[in-house]
């Protein structure tokens, strides 16, 4: 269905970032890539449907078929029947904000009849079941309502192959359990599949292959090991003894917005050097919890007591830094310390023991890990002690997860992250884990009497086969 | 800044024509333009009372005041301004503005800012894209379109920045958000030129067919204001 042959693409002004790939995509099957942030998944993608070349004024070389005929013969008219890709952020995907008439206009767009597209909508709507959703505007839905809508559109012109990037981002336990659904209702209808994805495990057991891309080449490996249920990777953990003095004191806590309560009641004492995590579905109340604690946020009824300052690091990271190198957002930070040459020369050894040799570079260009990282390094520079970390893991592998934990685990004081899935809580080793389910809050102690430890031995063999 | 997301989102879903949901919020702004007279002083005041009073009846059958009112708070910074003028102004020994023509001024203000909101609500993208279109504004029509679909999701974006900031700088350096509210838009305005190369951007299907309501409507709205707006003179 897709045969790509010797494929190289490069960005104006860059070196190759795909090198010679080569990629078959079988009539209904359902293939899986992964690969590190910023390997290059979605310069693939871009690749595979011309918008690298299109939009990015990329070079491509080599021969990309898609149903048997040359990328660059097809109009993009023609194109859109045949391959069609899902963003990793699916409001993108919407010209109009309600849901009906955004898929309304995009079916007559492709059937040009009234008949013909309310048949194609009524078919796609019925079989995703998002029919309910039509009176809605599209930034009112969940993330799960949001994926389901998206990928109704992107098979209403009937494609013989869907792209999706990164689908499971941004998505809770249910959005997840959504979307696997959606994919085996997909595979049942013989539609080719192919998903780049980093968050890998929820997905092993519906994908027919897989591939690991890397420097620019693509290689199948064997995810037989992943393919057992998450929670039989478990192994003993010993609890993290922290200190006894408290970081922050929440007590009573209630919050109201727009006429309905968030949070009912919390009340949560986090000692000085605590790792804790919030766990709870998108909606739940985990940021605001965050922000009420970074003292952003008044709550209507409750104390909250901060013995520290609260740093707050949102979701899209990259949110957090307003310089354009890291060495104007160490002087940016010790400009409001007290004393500018021992914060700079203190921050220039933390950051340096922290991996970030090079000050010169942009913080924007870093990877979604190292963004964290260096979110984090900055905070400590300017002596925060509450850490509040909304959704660290959203845009992190595996082995970043991992990675972070260990970062977090290093530092002084008290570390707060809010997680919505749970294939997130088997790397938070040592972590003390709490649920945020209808506004209240409950401490979770199975985290401590079982760590779902994943074995990082396997998921880096992966990487570095 | 949520709450401002949602004063651009199209609301409801009615049998009103789009010539009289168009007709309303523009003959509301000229009348808030043109015919308050600040000099009749009790006039101008029943004249802006009656505006506010048809603008919380469309309001009500939109839905939605309430976070209209909460983003009111937006504009209070201009309330707020004209106070720290006036005061100003005694200090140093200027004539002030009065203080109920200042009343009369800024509740325009605020009126004027409904009038837009519910143009905003009351009239689907699609449609908007459609007056662009007719009057042959064409690549206009798509940007309008596109940036006013997608601005809901990038004010809440910008309520996480403005957020972010606020803590990591302690209130201090507001204007450092200019940066990563850049990067992020130019950064989204990609994703979504890549989703419109992959789907294009639909014709919107658009009746103009005017009904007796909106007859009724039209002639209601239109004979209070002609009264409002000639009373003054008579």
């Amino acid at each position: 269905m897709l045969k790509v042959k010797d494929l190289w693409f490069r960005y104006p002004n860059s070196n190759w970032i795909l090198k010679s790939l080569n990629l078959e995509l079988y009539e209904g099957e359902t293939l899986l890539v992964i690969g590190r942030s910023g390997c290059g998944k979605t310069t693939l993608i871009r690749a595979l449907t011309g918008t690298g070349m299109h939009i990015y004024s990329g070079e491509a070389r080599g021969v990309v078929e898609v149903d048997g005929k040359k990328l660059e013969e097809y109009s993009l008219e023609e194109l859109r029947k045949v391959i069609q890709v899902v963003n990793q952020d699916p409001r993108t995907h919407f010209v109009y904000p309600n849901i009906y008439e955004d898929l309304y206009t995009y079916a007559i767009q492709i059937y040009r009849d009234e008949k013909k597209a309310t048949e194609a909508l009524e078919l796609v709507s019925n079989s995703l079941k998002i029919k309910n959703l039509f009176n809605r505007l599209y930034f009112e839905l969940s993330g799960g309502e949001l994926r389901r809508t998206v990928i109704a559109k992107a098979i209403l012109s009937k494609p013989k192959i869907i792209i999706f990037d990164e689908p499971l981002m941004w998505l809770d336990d249910i959005g997840v359990e959504d979307y696997l659904n959606v994919i085996e209702s997909l595979r049942s209808y013989g539609i080719s599949i192919l998903i780049f994805e980093h968050r890998f495990m929820p997905l092993v057991t519906h994908v027919d292959r897989a591939l690991i891309l890397a420097n620019g080449f693509i290689r199948e490996i064997s995810l037989d090991v992943f393919r057992k249920p998450f929670y039989s990777m478990q192994s003993e953990v010993k609890s993290r003894i922290s200190s006894d003095e408290k970081g922050i004191s929440i007590n009573n806590l209630w919050f109201k917005y727009d006429g309905d309560w968030i949070l009912r009641n919390v009340s949560i004492d986090i000692y000085r050097d605590d790792a804790v995590v919030i766990y709870g579905s998108n909606g739940s109340g985990k940021s605001t919890l965050l922000k009420i604690i970074a003292g952003y946020l008044k709550p209507v009824k409750g104390i909250v007591k901060r013995f520290g300052k609260a740093i707050y690091i949102p979701q899209l990271v990259s949110l957090f830094f307003t310089e354009e190198s890291i060495e104007l957002e160490l002087r940016s930070i010790c400009r409001n310390s007290g004393d500018f040459k021992k914060c700079y020369s203190k921050g220039y050894s933390i950051l340096r023991s922290y991996g970030f040799d090079d000050l010169s570079q942009t913080p924007f260009n870093l990877s979604w890990g190292q963004q964290e990282r260096l979110a984090i390094a900055l905070a400590l520079i300017a002596n925060y002690n509450i850490f509040l970390l909304d959704e660290p893991f959203s845009g992190l592998t595996y082995l970043d997860r991992a990675a972070l934990v260990d970062y977090l685990k290093s530092l002084p004081g008290a570390k707060v992250i809010t997680i919505s899935s749970k294939d997130s809580i088997p790397f938070l080793n040592g972590f003390k884990l709490y649920n945020l389910h209808n506004g209240s809050i409950i401490r979770d102690f199975s985290s401590d009497r079982v760590s779902q430890r994943i074995d990082l031995s396997n998921l880096s063999s992966v990487y570095s086969e | 800044m949520r709450n401002l997301a949602y004063i651009f989102a199209y609301k409801v879903n009615s049998n009103i024509s789009l010539v009289t949901r168009l007709y309303i919020p523009l003959i509301l702004m000229i009348f808030l333009i043109f015919a308050i007279n600040i000099d009749y002083i009790l006039m101008a005041a029943i004249q802006v009372i009656a505006v506010f009073i048809l603008e919380f009846i469309i309001f009500m059958y939109i839905g939605g005041f309430k976070r209209i009112a909460s983003a009111v708070i937006l504009i209070s910074i201009f309330i707020a301004m004209g106070l720290a003028i006036r005061f100003i102004s005694i200090m140093l020994g200027y004539e002030p503005t009065k203080l109920e023509e200042m009343a009369i001024s800024t509740s325009r203000v605020i009126e004027f800012f409904f009038a837009i909101t519910i143009a905003m609500q009351w009239i689907r993208v699609s449609e908007y894209r459609w007056l662009f279109k007719k009057l042959r504004l064409e690549d206009i029509a798509i940007l309008f379109t596109v940036t006013l679909t997608q601005l809901s999701s990038i004010l809440v974006a910008y309520s996480e920045a403005l957020t972010t900031i606020r803590l990591k700088y302690g209130g201090r350096g507001l204007q450092k958000i200019v940066k990563p509210l850049v990067i992020y838009s130019i950064s989204y305005g990609r994703d979504v030129a890549e989703a419109i190369y992959m789907y294009g951007v639909p014709e919107p299907k658009v009746d103009i067919s005017i009904g007796k309501i909106d007859i009724l409507l039209i002639v209601a709205i239109s004979s209070t204001l002609i009264f409002l707006g000639i009373a003054p003179k008579l």
